[in-house]
Formats: C-alpha cells, sequence, structure tokens
C-alpha cells in the first residue's frame, strides 16, 4: 500500500514538472511567432463558378420522341420545377450552371460545406453539410445534404469532370446530379500502411432514377431512412503511378412515379440495388504531365411492381449495367486532351417473367481537348457520338454534337482531391 | 505481476516514436538533425516537384493517419494540394491549429507582401512570398522551432532535442558565415529569374533579381513579354538567367540563345537535383550556381 502512495506521489511530481515546462516550452515557442498581415478573420471561403456552353448538334433523322430503352425516356424531364438537359434539341448557347460555394470551421468540432447550383430560373441547395475533425477512432461523420462517396465520379462537381457531362452510365442509372441526398456518413481509415477507408451512409433515398420516396395511387411512402450504402476504397504505387481502387454498394427502396406522363403513364415500387466498381490511375511525368485513366462500372438489379393509372400492376425486374473508361492525357499546364467511351453492356428488362427483349446496343463516345488559360479559366471543345437513343418504334437515332464550354472560377475554392 | 504491468507501460512509453509528417523535404532534413531517430519522419513532396503543385494522392493519407505532428511550410505554398488529404486523414492531432500542426511561416518574416491582391495579377499569396528557405539565414529560426515543438509533445526527449538543437545553431553559425563570405563578390549583380522563387536568397546577398520569365506568377510565358525580357537583358548588365528544375526550360534556352546570357539551374529544395542530398549541400550548390 505504501508503494503505491510513494508511486503516485513520485508521478504527481514528475507530471507537475512536466506541466511547468510544457507551459514554458509553449510560451518559448509562441515569442518565436512573427505577426505578419492580418487575414479577414471571420471571413468564409467563398468562390463562384460560371459555366457557358455552346451545343450543336446533328440527328439522323428529326423525332421529338427520343428515350434510352428501359433506363430514360421522355425528353425534358421535369422535375422539383426545374428542367433538365434533354435528350436532344439543346442547340445554341447556354447558360449552363453557376455554383457558388461558401464554406468555413464552425468551431473546433466541425467544418461547415454549402454550395448551391443556380441555373437560370432556379437556385437548389446542392449540398449543405458539416463535418467532424476532432472525432476518434479514425473516424469521420458528415451530416446533411451531400454527394455521395459511391463509386468515383459521383462526389465530383461537374466543374471537375474531365468531359462537359457525366457519362452515360450515370446519366442512365443516377440521372443528371448522381446520388445527391440528405442523411449521414460515417468514414473510417483502416491502420495499414497502404490507404483502406471504409465508410457508410444512410440516406433519405430521393434519387429520381434508381430510388424515390413518395409513395402512389395505393403504395405507401418508403420507411425511412430508405437508402444505405456501404463501400471500400484503398489506393496504391504501381508502375510509377497511383491506382485509386474502390467497391462500392446502394440498397434501396423504390418509388419511381411517371403517373403524369403523357404518354403510357406508369409507375414503379421495389427494391433497388446498385453494385459499383471503380478504379482511377494516375502517374505524373512531372507536375504538369500526366495521363489517367479512369473506370467505372455500375450494375443495377431493380425488383418490384410497375402499375398503371388504374393501379393494374405487374412483376418488373430490370438487370442493368454498363461502364465507362476514359483516358485523359494532360500535355502542360494549359493543354489536355482525351477520350471517353460509355455503353450499356446489359439492358434485362423482365415483365411477368417474361424477357422484354430490350436493345443492349447503346453507347456514347467523346473526344475533348481543352485550354487552360490559367487554373481559374477554362475553354473545352468536345465532341460526342451519342448512339443511345431511340424513338418510340425502337429505331436507333444517332446524335452527333460538337460542344464549346467556357468555365470560370472566382474566389477562394478548396483544392480537389485525388 | 502489477508492478510488471506498470513498467511494461512506462516503458512502452518511454520507446513509443513520434510520427512526424512534413510537407518538404527541407523540414525534413532540419527535423532530422534536432530529432534524429528519435522520431519517424516522412516528406510529403520529393525536393525536385513543383512545391504549389504536388499530386494528393490517396496513399499519403496512410501517413497522416498516423503522424502526431504535420510541419508545413504554410504561407499558402501548400495551398493547392494538403488540405484535403489532411481532412480525410481523419486524424484529429493534425488538424489546423492542433497541437500536432506546425505552420513553419509564422515564424519568418515574410517578403512581397502584396498591398493587395487580385487573380489579375496572377497567383499571387496574400501572406507574401512562401520560398524563405531559399534563405540560408532562415535555418538557425527553423531549427528551434521544430525543437520547441518536438519538446512540447515529447517532453521525456526535451534535453535530447535541446541538445542536438545546440549543436545544429553551432553548425550553422559556421556554414552562413562560410556562404556568406562566397557570395560577397557576387553583390549587386544582375539576373533575370522564371518564378519569384529565389527572392529570399538574391535579397540576402543583394542580388538584384530585374524581371521574371513568366509573366506573372503562375502564369506560363508569352512571346510579347519573352522579347521584353530579351530587350530588358540586351539593355542592362545581367549576368545570369535564374532556372528552376519544375518549370519548361524552353524559355529561358530561347532567351539565352538570342542574348548570349548563360543559364543555370537552381534547386528550389534539398534533392531538387543532383548534389543537393542534405541541407548543407543544397545550399552549397546554390550559392556554387549563383557565384562561381
Amino acid at each position: 500500500m505504501q508503494k503505491i502512495w510513494m508511486l503516485s506521489v513520485a508521478t504527481a511530481t514528475l507530471l507537475s514538472a512536466q506541466e511547468i515546462d510544457t507551459n514554458s516550452l509553449q510560451e518559448q515557442l509562441d515569442n518565436e511567432k512573427v505577426m505578419t498581415t492580418t487575414q479577414s478573420g471571420f471571413m468564409p471561403d467563398i468562390s463562384l463558378i460560371v459555366d457557358v456552353g455552346y451545343t450543336k448538334e446533328s440527328l439522323d433523322f428529326d423525332d421529338e420522341h427520343l428515350e434510352i430503352p428501359g433506363l430514360v425516356h421522355g425528353g425534358g424531364d421535369m422535375h422539383e420545377g426545374h428542367s433538365h438537359t434533354q435528350l436532344a434539341g439543346n442547340d445554341g448557347f447556354d447558360l449552363n450552371y453557376a455554383e457558388l460555394s461558401i464554406g468555413a470551421s464552425v468551431d473546433n468540432y466541425f467544418d461547415l460545406m454549402s454550395v448551391f447550383h443556380i441555373t437560370e430560373d432556379d437556385i437548389e441547395i446542392e449540398e449543405a453539410y458539416a463535418t467532424t475533425t476532432s472525432l476518434p477512432y479514425h473516424l469521420k461523420a458528415k451530416i446533411g445534404k451531400f454527394k455521395s462517396d459511391f463509386g468515383y465520379l459521383n462526389a465530383k462537381h461537374a466543374h471537375n469532370y474531365n468531359f462537359v457531362e457525366s457519362p452515360l452510365i450515370y446519366q442512365a442509372l443516377l440521372g443528371d446530379h448522381g446520388i445527391n441526398e440528405k442523411g449521414i456518413q460515417l468514414q473510417y481509415i483502416i491502420p495499414s500502411s497502404i490507404y483502406m477507408m471504409a465508410g457508410v451512409e444512410m440516406l433519405r433515398g430521393e434519387n429520381e432514377q434508381s430510388f424515390g420516396t413518395d409513395g402512389f395511387l395505393d403504395v405507401e411512402d418508403v420507411s425511412q431512412p430508405s437508402l444505405w450504402l456501404g463501400y471500400l476504397k484503398t489506393s496504391f504505387e504501381i508502375a510509377e503511378g497511383t491506382l485509386l481502387a474502390g467497391v462500392s454498394i446502394a440498397q434501396g427502396e423504390s418509388r419511381i412515379d411517371h403517373l403524369e406522363d403523357e404518354e403510357g403513364p406508369h409507375a414503379f415500387a421495389g427494391d433497388t440495388t446498385l453494385y459499383g466498381v471503380d478504379f482511377v490511375y494516375k502517374r505524373y511525368f512531372s507536375a504538369n504531365n500526366a495521363i489517367t485513366w479512369q473506370n467505372e462500372y455500375i450494375y443495377r438489379e431493380l425488383d418490384g411492381s410497375q402499375y398503371k393509372l388504374d393501379n393494374s400492376s405487374i412483376l418488373l425486374t430490370k438487370k442493368q449495367a454498363g461502364f465507362y473508361s476514359e483516358l485523359i492525357y494532360q500535355h502542360d499546364k494549359n493543354y489536355r486532351a482525351g477520350v471517353r467511351y460509355s455503353a450499356i453492356t446489359q439492358n434485362d428488362v423482365l415483365a411477368n417473367g417474361m424477357d422484354k427483349d430490350m436493345t443492349d446496343d447503346i453507347a456514347v463516345t467523346s473526344a475533348m481537348i481543352e485550354y487552360n488559360f490559367s487554373e481559374y479559366s477554362r475553354l473545352r471543345l468536345q465532341y460526342n457520338h451519342n448512339g443511345s437513343l431511340y424513338n418510340e418504334d425502337g429505331i436507333k437515332n444517332n446524335k452527333d454534337e460538337i460542344l464549346l464550354q467556357f468555365n470560370y472560377s472566382i474566389g477562394a475554392h478548396g483544392a480537389h482531391s485525388f | 505481476m502489477k508492478q510488471l504491468l506498470l513498467f511494461l507501460l512506462l516503458a512502452s512509453s518511454l520507446f513509443a516514436k513520434l510520427n512526424v509528417t512534413v510537407a518538404y523535404p527541407y523540414i525534413q532534413e532540419i527535423t532530422k538533425s534536432i530529432a534524429q531517430d528519435r522520431v519517424k519522419i516522412t516528406s510529403l513532396a520529393k525536393g525536385n516537384w513543383d512545391p504549389h503543385f504536388v499530386v494528393p494522392k490517396p496513399s499519403l493519407v496512410a501517413y497522416l493517419r498516423n503522424s502526431d505532428l504535420l510541419i508545413l511550410n504554410g504561407a499558402s505554398l501548400e495551398i493547392g494540394w494538403l488540405n484535403p488529404l489532411v481532412k480525410s486523414a481523419n486524424n484529429p492531432a493534425i488538424q489546423k491549429n492542433a497541437k500536432g500542426y506546425l505552420d513553419l511561416s509564422h515564424y519568418i518574416k515574410l517578403q512581397d507582401i502584396p498591398k493587395s491582391t487580385d487573380r489579375s495579377m496572377g497567383h499571387v499569396h496574400a501572406e507574401g512570398n512562401p520560398h524563405f528557405i531559399l534563405d540560408p539565414h532562415n535555418v538557425i529560426k527553423l531549427g528551434k522551432v521544430i525543437m520547441l515543438k518536438l519538446a512540447l509533445l515529447d517532453p521525456k526527449n526535451q534535453t535530447f532535442y535541446q541538445k542536438n538543437y545546440a549543436k545544429f545553431k553551432a553548425h550553422w553559425q559556421q556554414k552562413l558565415k562560410a556562404l556568406d563570405k562566397k557570395m560577397g563578390k557576387c553583390r549587386g549583380m544582375m539576373v533575370v529569374q522564371y518564378h519569384e522563387l529565389f527572392n529570399y536568397f538574391l535579397r540576402r546577398y543583394s542580388i538584384q533579381s530585374i524581371d521574371n520569365i513568366e509573366p506573372l506568377a503562375g502564369v506560363s510565358p508569352n512571346p510579347k513579354h519573352t522579347l521584353k525580357i530579351i530587350q530588358e537583358i540586351k539593355s542592362n548588365d545581367v549576368k545570369l538567367i535564374l532556372q528552376d528544375v519544375y518549370h519548361e526550360h524552353k524559355t529561358s534556352k530561347y532567351i539565352a540563345q538570342k542574348t548570349g546570357v548563360k543559364v543555370v539551374d537552381l534547386p528550389h529544395d534539398v534533392g531538387a537535383m543532383r548534389g543537393t542530398g542534405s541541407l548543407d549541400k543544397f545550399y552549397d550548390k546554390l550559392v556554387g550556381q549563383v557565384c562561381r
């Protein structure tokens, strides 16, 4: 007993001695500080990106009713009161979007980030979330509305894409905004000498192409939270370059309501699972001379019932998959060029167990060259050969288009990740 | 049994090495002089890379995850790459302003502080020119700051760090005398440089840089500006064109061809080129290339 007493007294003395020492060291360190210009104290980082485009397109034959069979139908979908890029008929100059982002530390526990996606007559909160900065055990949480870390491209913003638009497989399965949802995310960096990250997300599940939350007819709303995601990512050096690879899964209930369509109104209720595999390889020959090879494959299984306005239903199963692969060469600080091929590889649609014989001859080929005046302004010229569009009679209508894109950024915009 | 456990606990805490991650090789060299083998040091960037544009490889996150201390250059030199890495390391110890976060630029009197900043002026740093390591007279100060930080985080090795710092300081006091002596005969020399990378070095030794090959910081050279440089070189007594290792060499070679003025390659960090493997050799090379 006495021994323990003595030991604790000794420890206490040692600790308090260290305490004094630490204080004086901190004081010495603070004394070394040189006061430089005062930074704009509590001003958050604010940036604005403006994206202007010009499109010239030509179709094999004139037709207003185009669709990607079994995947996307109806030109110029309206949702939440704003129109999206139509499958055809986008000729001329356009203000693609403006993106306003504001972010700063909230306190020593959270950072806050918000991104406003602004189109000509609409403003949307694309992202608004807090991230933790001091969770223990190498954990990090995100709370709010954010772009999911499913796959590779999903979390990136449009101005960070290598091409004007997201690839066909993303547009077909996830729409223009990808998985961009309200909910929470938890990520863990696995202790290892190589980078390994595991993450889970619990989301509302409003994605209009694969999920959706609101019931229709006699079908009830989904139970919340509806969409669950998990992924594992790793990165290591290989052949003097860096490989980043990941696998992802997303599972949720679906309520896809097209009952207000003029032609063939219908709606779907069921369960959907997405599986994704991605890998990106970058090799830098010097600071501004590099190649990037970026690939993603996504498989979707949709299982449920399709309803008509009279509440009659049939069983519907969709097993669809596709990929994109893009190769980008950065010549120097100013010039970059690249090609992308994106295709649907599987398009099995079964109605009441009967195969509807959907075509899987669906692909888009793109090529682009860009000139970066500086880090903050870019001019991109892109050519697309779009072989994904069909008319209502199932006849392919090839679209060729030339796109010109001007992208400008001002203000303090945070550095981009890999 | 309990005593054994206590002993083991004490012993393991005594031998647990501090994990230090630094942004650039020069910081690694200074830290190594102070801490020697008592800490584990990793540098995120390599010496021959453009310090403004380090590729934010996720593999670097693996180092940051386990770091007790992150030492960076600061003054926005890392603005284009470090923050996303630190944020995704999920390590509270090295987040901005945490105990294990040391921004060296806070301890140096920065130069070239712009009166106003606007992007039409190119890639300017509001805090001032971040390339302060080019002045060898900053080395002792940086060593002291790093020593104090290490001692704070790792008090059991405090005397060891202090002792090494004393040696470091004595060595550099001698070294600076030798460097200053060598540079003495080049005072007043006129040069042209590519980027405002060597200002601290040039000012220290009263060498006058009359213009930069890039028209604005971070903006690639253009023919009009290059012709202006050629004229300036011809009408002034310019002795050297200072070229760094990571920018293109074509423009400076062209200017040299048109004017007959010599181009010299200069290191901007430890390991930037052959024969710059240590801090001493880095400054020797710098001095040797500019003032023969």
